[in-house]
């Protein structure tokens, strides 16, 4: 088993297929999610310590649980941000997890990221990492709070992008702040660098995001070549999304 | 391998081309295991070339879509700045009515009152103005009158002789009013010619002086 560091170009390419082949016929975008981490971990375990996939999804389109999550989440918050979660306020929904825990293989475990409602500018901003994920991947925040949940596929479906942090237990924002504010983890783990796929699915509100968290050091070159796992898994979900088949 | 299991995989074959062809990538069935043979590795092949193929044709779809949307988002913003422009245009027509009005402040005599600086477009459109009034109006006498014009250059002053040389063409004379001591100094300095001019200090002076000249008092 190679790092991702060490993947050559047809390494990279047949990683892809792989994935795609695993991930078509899903009945659901969680579903696809989750096989895509399983898929993609299996083969990047020595690199990988940690792979997510999120997806933006109206709040009233979550499953109850979740929903009981974002509310508490979003209860938590100080100012007058909660009393803005409704049901098409959009939520960053933890769709996929495997990794090296137990605990990471399901998403339904998951202790604190089930789902980010995106409530309002200052409130992503809060959080460090995803205010700087949805930027470097095209998700400008300005539209936040118009109550607008197709303005994500209008306006930004289209584009996909690369997060990249390459050194996770140092780098920081231009506030000072640690761009991932867990550090107990980084640290714990030998967390590296952590990277970022986003796309959307254009005219809908669904944009999807893989988050990974690497134990090997990437360049943004090489997390660069990892994009197209986004038009692949976005080219067997398409159907799904388009049905409205998100759970 | 049997003939009839050859046939069957050769058409399966056939039909994913075909339906690749036609870009209907959901009829093409993908399947994750392919026989250990020469053919297998040509369905492999194939099989292949079906996802890169889609993979590719849906991000351009997508990229085609997104264009369109941009495109339906400029249009929409055109019509808008459009529509803006127009609104300032009729904005920019109601100020320059206003701002150069001819008031018939007595049977025959007109007034022309001028506030702030006049430039080309606006000197153009206080000759149309005066001499569209003196066209619908008896006029011997035009009172231009400039108490609230603080300043003027070459290009004011030959603006106001030119209405006041239009107007004479139409038998109509010309007075000045209200003109400030630095506008008075600044005509002086350019060497504005007002020598056909009659002057006054303020409106009321020069109304009646046109009073007189018309009475022969």
């Amino acid at each position: 088993m190679a790092t991702i560091a060490q993947l050559t170009d047809p390494d990279l390419l047949a990683l892809e297929r792989r994935m795609q082949l695993a991930v078509h016929g899903a009945t659901s975008l969680a579903a696809a999610a989750q096989t895509y981490v399983q898929t993609v971990y299996a083969a990047l375990s020595d690199s990988l310590v940690l792979l997510r996939v999120f997806a933006t999804v109206p709040f009233g389109r979550l499953p109850a649980v979740n929903q009981a999550f974002v509310r508490q989440l979003a209860a938590t918050v100080p100012s007058g941000d909660a009393a803005r979660l409704g049901d098409e306020t959009l939520v960053l929904s933890l769709l996929g997890s495997a990794g090296s825990e137990p605990d990471w293989c399901d998403p339904s475990r998951s202790r604190g990221h089930i789902g980010i409602p995106l409530l309002s500018v200052e409130f992503i901003d809060a959080i460090p990492m995803i205010a700087r994920l949805l930027k470097q991947l095209g998700v400008e925040l300005d539209w936040l709070g118009r109550e607008d949940t197709a303005v994500v596929g209008k306006t930004f479906g289209f584009q996909s992008g690369v997060f990249h942090v390459a050194a996770a237990a140092t780098a920081v924002d231009a506030r000072g702040r640690k761009i991932i504010s867990a550090q107990d983890f980084v640290s714990r783990y030998a967390i590296e660098t952590v990277f970022g796929l986003g796309g959307g699915y254009v005219g809908t509100p669904v944009f999807v995001t893989i988050i990974g968290f690497c134990r090997d050091h990437l360049d943004a070159g090489r997390v660069e070549a990892l994009r197209p796992h986004i038009d692949r898994f976005k080219a067997e979900t398409v159907g799904l999304v388009a049905d409205g088949r998100v759970f | 391998m049997q003939i009839e299991e050859l046939d069957q995989r050769l058409e399966r074959l056939t039909a994913a081309l075909a339906h690749l062809l036609a870009g209907e990538f959901d009829a093409i069935p993908i399947t994750p295991s392919v026989v250990d043979d020469l053919l297998g590795s040509v369905e492999q092949t194939v099989q292949h070339l079906v996802m890169d193929i889609k993979t590719v044709t849906l991000a351009n779809r997508d990229k085609e879509a997104v264009l369109l949307l941009q495109q339906q988002q400029l249009e929409q913003q055109v019509r808008e700045l459009a529509a803006r422009a127009e609104t300032i245009e009729q904005q920019a027509a109601a100020i320059r009515q206003l701002s150069t009005p001819v008031l018939e402040v007595w049977r025959e005599v007109l007034v022309l009152p001028i506030i702030g600086a006049v430039d080309t477009a606006r000197g153009e459109a206080l000759m149309t103005d005066l001499l569209d009034s003196i066209a619908r109006m008896p006029t011997k006498w035009v009172i231009i009158d400039l108490t609230g014009v603080e300043f003027v250059d070459t290009h004011t002053a030959d603006h106001l002789l030119k209405v006041v040389r239009a107007a004479a063409l139409l038998g109509v004379r010309c007075m000045l009013s209200g003109i400030q001591p630095a506008v008075a100094q600044t005509l002086a300095n350019i060497g504005a010619e007002l020598g056909e001019l009659a002057t006054e200090r303020n409106l009321a002076e020069a109304l009646r002086h046109c009073l007189r000249q018309l009475h022969n008092l």
